[in-house]
């Protein structure tokens, strides 16, 4: 019998076509690694009670507070501090990206989102959904209901990342979208400027926004396997440069886990949850920092 | 620098290889797509400068490792660093020993010249079979003629075991001269040049290395091979030079000899402790001690030791410091004197009075007890001239003489003639006319003209005539002035060989001398007999405090009885010559020679006893026809030899030039020396340890340029 770390390899996730079935496999597969159940507290659970106003539901009139009080009360239920989750995927050309051919960074921010949706949802959370690239391209309202999960990866499975991005005017955007304060989760490889995407993350924190940053990068991309003289490419900007790749890889190297290191540095001034991830690493890292957060909140 | 193998070095050529693969064979680079171009392009020039520069130090270095193997295969060797002539000619190697004996210092069993000669011997086994070979010993002689000097490498090793030390105190820089000069005829050949030395301070002075500079410069590119025998800690007690109070005292005369004591380390350092030092005289055939004395070596006093009441005749011995050392050499000095009676002067004056003062003079009537007089002065009359024996005295001194007849002249002459010695003091009495005709002249050599009255006094420009010789050392303290000349006589004419011993003030002549048959004549132009008076010649004997007057006739006296004539000590290497007995036909004597040996020699009487074998120390004998002939005389090696002070080599090096001169001392820095200037130093090992560094180098770079991933 596999082991439940084993539902949570990219590449066993990889061999299920369907989306749905791959976010319950991953969830499922977390879940059973998982010693106490994660949905201790979110019960919908009577909470609080409350003076009836005009424009609320009718039907959540507590009948027996008003047999006992002669006044309106409406009854609080735990569902309402639930929390609304947003998942803003980045869908530039770099996003595309797989050097081992297996899983895009793409894939993998879609199979994480899927999962993440799957689990929210089971928990009553409302998901929604933005895409951008140089600004927002798609979005889909934040609901809980079990619909959700089918329209919410139906959707992601159509969707093709291509052309350059601005994460930064995204961010804005979607901060400007935001009524409520929400979970705001963005999956992206950060391949831009990254003092005007801090700038944006901590408006989008300002807010008053809950912020997990899933940092998505191509295993080659951490690693820098090349070697000999190659000549790379920017599939976003076209730019070409020749370069001895042994002598660069101890740079590479530095430099990207310096760029990392500004964001995980930058992010915990902020109060942002920054989760650095390859394609080549399991799933249950970005699931568990979903969940801590969570409780954090509940 | 040259090649053994030179062909090889067109292997060099292949460095073209790494060039070529590294400019052609340049690989096309693969594509990739990467979007994470910025982060590469972050590093880009700093990356890229030294990755250019890496390529460019590995392509250096891959050249650098072809070129060595190939310079290393040609066997690269580098020459000229002490040889001289043509490459292909014979070799001809001179070799100078110093044989002094300060390399008779002893440490351990092995003295400085026993370790010369193992280390020559070992160098000469060295040299190829038909290498031409010229030692040259620091005491040698240079009788024989340069060029058969030069032998072959066995026979050079014979005779360099056979070296004995020599006492002969030759400059070193003489030997090296004649090793030069020897070098200089073999043009055609390979030369080299070794000293053998000690490397004492007294052994290359600064006159010494001053000339072995000289003599490098006349073959410029030869290098003088120095190797160091001498011992680096070693400490030597000896004694310098002798002075003695006189070779020939007067019977009765003590004896005082002065020997200065001398430490000497090599490390140089102060003296220290206390030596006893003793007086050995020979009596029948014996030394016997005579007298020891204690010295204080911190004190530097020299050894004063003193003996009296010697017998008329010649006397040797040797002073020598109790106790051994590792130097024997200089423990001991010889010493000779010949003791004799009271020297007989007859003075000859008008009067008896006029003689007082000079025989006053040179034997003082009140001298204090046990003083002996050196000199019998018997005083006589011109009248008694003709009836007295002159051949009983050493000299006969006429003192303000009157007109003498010519027989008394024509005596004198022959007296003079026959070894005597006539000293005439002119003075009132005397006439020009009478003065100046044959007889006269044949003894004075000088005519007189006038009595000048030109006041002046006596001023020897120079003290350098042997009978004024001794007052030299008082020229500044004499006040001659004081004791101004009036009157003195005029020379009108001198004959050729008639010096002038002094002048006076104003140009004069004041004292001539000549030679007169194997005797000796003085003449003064004033007397030294003249009375006080109110119209004196002089007052050289009746001014205040006369003492310059003593001085001169005591100056005079020993000139003319022919005292330090004759010399009786000797350096070793000098010859010694020796007055013979007079007479006719062979003289036949016997020369005892310090090692108990002795020779017999024949030559013509008459003429003098010349001594050329005196390279040994010590005191040497020569007896004729029994006891008839008596004589003697004492050799001793240079007072330096003791010190054994060493020079530094940092200092020789100065001296010479750092190029021009190499010092060993052990085999194994020889061996080396000889190596790197007879085949030069092969390159070889050097040049595959830089392949091998620059291999290495290579692989470690490539190795970290083109590491692996993960």
């Amino acid at each position: 019998m596999p082991t439940a770390e084993s539902y949570l390899k990219p590449e066993v996730i990889q061999q299920i076509k369907r989306l749905d079935l791959r976010a319950e496999f991953i969830v499922k597969g977390f879940l059973q690694g998982m010693h106490a159940s994660p949905f201790h507290g979110f019960s919908v659970e009577f909470s609080e009670h409350r003076k009836y106003t005009q424009g609320d539901d009718p039907k959540d009139i507590d009948w027996l507070a008003y047999a006992k009080t002669d006044k309106y009360f409406v009854k609080k239920f735990e569902a309402e501090t639930n929390i609304t989750g947003f998942l803003a995927m980045d869908l530039s050309a770099s996003m595309a990206y797989t050097y081992r051919q297996e899983l895009t960074k793409f894939d993998y921010a879609i199979c994480l989102a899927a999962a993440l949706t799957y689990l929210m949802i089971s928990q009553n959370d409302p998901v929604g959904l933005v895409t951008f690239g140089k600004k927002i391209n798609n979005s889909l309202p934040a609901k809980s209901k079990r619909q959700q999960v089918g329209v919410l990866l139906s959707l992601l499975a159509n969707l093709e990342p291509e052309g350059e991005t601005d994460i930064a005017a995204s961010l804005v955007q979607l901060t400007a979208m935001l009524r409520h304060a929400s979970l705001v989760m963005v999956f992206s490889d950060l391949l831009t400027d990254e003092e005007e995407v801090i700038r944006s993350l901590r408006r989008l924190r300002h807010g008053g926004h809950d912020v997990i940053l899933f940092h998505i990068l191509d295993e080659a991309e951490v690693k820098f396997p090349f070697s000999g003289l190659v000549e790379l490419e920017d599939p976003e900007s076209r730019q070409k440069l020749e370069i001895d790749a042994d002598g660069y890889r101890r740079d590479y190297t530095e430099e990207i886990n310096a760029f990392r290191e500004t964001y995980r540095r930058e992010c915990f001034q902020s109060g942002i949850d920054y989760v650095p991830l390859d394609t080549s690493m399991p799933f249950d890292r970005a699931l568990t920092e979903y969940l801590v957060t969570r409780r954090q909140r509940a | 620098m040259s090649f053994l193998t030179p062909a090889l070095t067109a292997g060099a050529l292949l460095i073209a290889a790494p060039i070529i693969l590294h400019l052609v064979m340049r690989r096309e680079p693969t594509p990739v797509v990467f979007p994470a171009l910025r982060f590469v392009q972050a590093r880009r020039s700093t990356n890229q400068t030294r990755m250019r520069l890496r390529h460019w130090l590995l392509l250096a270095l891959r050249c650098l490792a072809v070129a060595m193997l190939a310079l290393a295969l040609a066997r690269p060797v580098l020459r000229g660093s002490g040889l001289l002539g043509a490459d292909s000619g014979r070799l001809a190697v001179a070799v100078v020993v110093d044989n002094s004996p300060r390399m008779g210092l002893k440490l351990g069993d092995e003295t400085r010249l026993d370790r010369a000669q193992a280390l020559g011997g070992w160098l000469l086994e060295q040299l190829p079979a038909d290498s031409q070979v010229a030692l040259v010993a620091r005491g040698a002689t240079r009788a024989r003629p340069l060029a058969k000097r030069w032998g072959d490498r066995d026979s050079a090793a014979a005779k360099l075991m056979r070296m004995e030390s020599s006492a002969r105190d030759r400059p070193l820089a003489s030997a090296v001269r004649d090793a030069v000069d020897l070098l200089e005829e073999r043009e055609d050949d390979r030369r080299e040049l070794y000293v053998f030395t000690d490397q004492s301070a007294a052994a290359w002075d600064a006159e010494t290395l001053g000339e072995v500079n000289r003599q490098l410069d006349r073959l410029p590119g030869l290098k003088l091979q120095v190797v160091d025998v001498g011992a680096r800690q070693s400490t030597n007690r000896g004694l310098g030079a002798l002075s003695l109070s006189s070779a020939t005292p007067v019977k009765g005369e003590a004896l005082e000899i002065a020997a200065p004591v001398l430490e000497s380390s090599a490390e140089g350092g102060a003296a220290s402790g206390s030596v006893t030092v003793e007086l050995w005289i020979d009596q029948d055939g014996t030394a016997v001690k005579r007298s020891q004395t204690l010295v204080n070596l911190e004190s530097g006093d020299d050894a004063v030791l003193t003996v009296a009441s010697l017998e008329e005749g010649v006397h040797q011995g040797y002073v020598t410091i109790a106790g051994a050392d590792p130097l024997p050499a200089d423990d001991r000095r010889y010493f000779t004197v010949r003791v004799e009676p009271p020297r007989p002067i007859l003075l000859v004056g008008p009067n008896r009075a006029s003689t007082l003062f000079v025989a006053e003079a040179l034997a003082p009537f009140d001298a204090a007890a046990g003083e002996a007089a050196a000199y019998q002065p018997a005083r006589t009359t011109t009248d008694e001239l003709l009836s007295t024996r002159l051949a009983d005295y050493q000299s006969v001194w006429l003192l303000d003489p009157p007109p003498l007849e010519a027989a008394a002249w024509r005596r004198l002459d022959d007296y003079a003639r026959s070894g005597g010695s006539v000293l005439t003091a002119l003075g009132g009495r005397a006439k020009s006319v009478a003065m100046n005709r044959p007889e006269p002249q044949a003894v004075l050599g000088a005519r007189l003209e006038y009595t000048s009255r030109d006041v002046s006094y006596l001023s020897p420009a120079r003290y350098n005539h042997p009978s004024i010789a001794p007052l030299a050392p008082l020229a500044e303290a004499i006040p001659w002035t004081a004791f101004p000349v009036f009157k003195y006589w005029a020379i009108e004419q001198r004959e050729a060989g008639v010096s002038l011993v002094a002048p006076l003030a104003n140009g004069d002549a004041a004292i001539l001398a000549r030679t007169v048959g194997r005797g000796k004549a003085v003449t003064l132009t004033t007397p030294l007999s003249d009375p006080a008076s109110p119209d004196p010649w002089n007052t050289l004997p009746t001014g205040v405090d006369p003492w310059p007057f003593l001085a001169l006739t005591r100056s005079l006296a020993d000139y003319l009885s022919g005292v330090g004539e004759w010399r009786y000590n000797y350096q070793a290497g000098e010859p010694a010559v020796l007055p013979a007995p007079a007479g006719g036909g062979l003289l036949n004597y016997v020369l005892r020679l310090p090692g108990e040996e002795a020779i017999k020699v024949s030559q013509p009487s008459g003429a003098e006893i010349v001594v050329g074998l005196t390279d040994t120390p010590g005191n040497y004998r020569v007896e004729a026809d029994g006891q008839r002939f008596d004589g003697g005389f004492s050799v001793n090696s240079a007072g330096s030899i003791g010190r054994l002070e060493r020079i530094a080599d940092g200092d020789l090096r100065t001296a010479l030039g750092d190029d021009r001169v190499a010092i060993a001392r052990q085999r194994k820095e020889l061996a080396r020396q000889v190596d790197l200037g007879r085949v030069g130093r092969e390159l070889y090992p050097w040049l595959i340890v830089l392949v091998a560094i620059a291999l290495g180098g290579e692989h470690l770079l490539s190795n970290r340029f083109y590491d692996q991933p993960g």
